[in-house]
């Protein structure tokens, strides 16, 4: 069973059956399954691998008590991604507010779709934004979830949901201008 | 600078999870796995019958200890009462007789 269990080719739901039925080697195929989506949710929200491995952690062992609760593949994920979001909130509450040092941050005038530092400056930016924010983003844009579902994980109206990520998205280029002027200041560039 | 949802999916996009995350992750649903199993519900719901038996017997000790004592109480102050009047008898008899 458990040979089998442990198999890439199972289904969701049949993984997910046989690992309520008790078989590990099945629950730890779901882990390896989803373990990136729920990691990564937490480092973008935190920017902290070390913190987001502890929630990973922390979510994983929350699905294996309540496994019995979940009842398809689908309510797996949307469990995960919840219950990841609302630890993240409940991390980012408890820490003081996140300063980043916008002088360390540069940025040249001509960015390409395949600039890193833009995109470094993003996530660094993206961890300065207000929790639900934060979180309304990732989902948005990691893990490519519609407005009603989002609306749904984070328990928030749909018109905050869209509210949210309106604000957030002006805040990142409000932001990433400032730098962008400082950056080309500061390299002697003046227009 | 314009920002565009791409630069934002990209941004943003899914990280890989740290190599043996998730090998860890089950060592800890295996230490979870094992202190469920030595204190197994069956475990747990016997131990709590045995403490509410206990408490029970304990407090029903208590109480008819207290009854008990109450009575001893009663019973000391009915043969002090009884002895008081025998006394008091015992002087009017011996009054009445002197007369």
């Amino acid at each position: 069973m458990s040979a089998v269990a442990s198999s890439i080719d199972i289904p969701d739901e049949d993984r997910l059956f046989v690992a309520r039925a008790g078989d590990q080697a099945a629950f730890g195929g779901i882990v390896r399954e989803h373990q990136s989506m729920v990691f990564s949710i937490a480092l973008h929200s935190t920017g902290n691998r070390g913190v987001a491995e502890e929630i990973a952690q922390d979510v994983f062992l929350q699905l294996y008590r309540n496994l019995a609760s979940i009842e398809s593949a689908a309510h797996l994920k949307a469990w995960l991604r919840r219950t990841t979001t609302h630890r993240c909130i409940d991390h980012i509450r408890r820490q003081p507010g996140k300063i980043v040092p916008l002088e360390g941050l540069e940025l040249s005038s001509d960015t390409s779709p395949h600039d890193t530092l833009l995109y470094d400056t993003l996530r660094r930016l993206v961890e300065t934004l207000p929790e639900q924010q934060r979180l309304a983003l990732i989902l948005r844009y990691q893990e490519e979830m519609e407005m009603p579902e989002i609306s749904r994980t984070l328990d928030i109206p749909l018109g905050t949901v869209k509210s949210h990520l309106h604000r957030a998205v002006a805040t990142l280029r409000s932001r990433l201008a400032r730098i962008g002027k400082s950056g080309a200041g500061s390299s002697g560039g003046e227009e | 600078m314009n920002l565009d949802e791409k630069q934002l999916s990209i941004a943003l996009r899914r990280q890989p999870a740290p190599p043996g995350l998730a090998d860890r992750i089950m060592m800890q649903i295996e230490d979870e796995k094992r202190i469920r199993s030595r204190f197994s519900p069956r475990m747990l719901a016997a131990a709590a019958l045995v403490f509410l038996t206990l408490g029970i017997a304990t407090v029903h000790e208590v109480r008819s200890n207290l009854e008990q004592r109450r009575g001893e109480e009663a019973r000391q102050q009915l043969l002090l009462a009884l002895s008081i009047t025998a006394e008091k008898a015992s002087l009017a008899r011996r009054l009445i007789g002197s007369d």
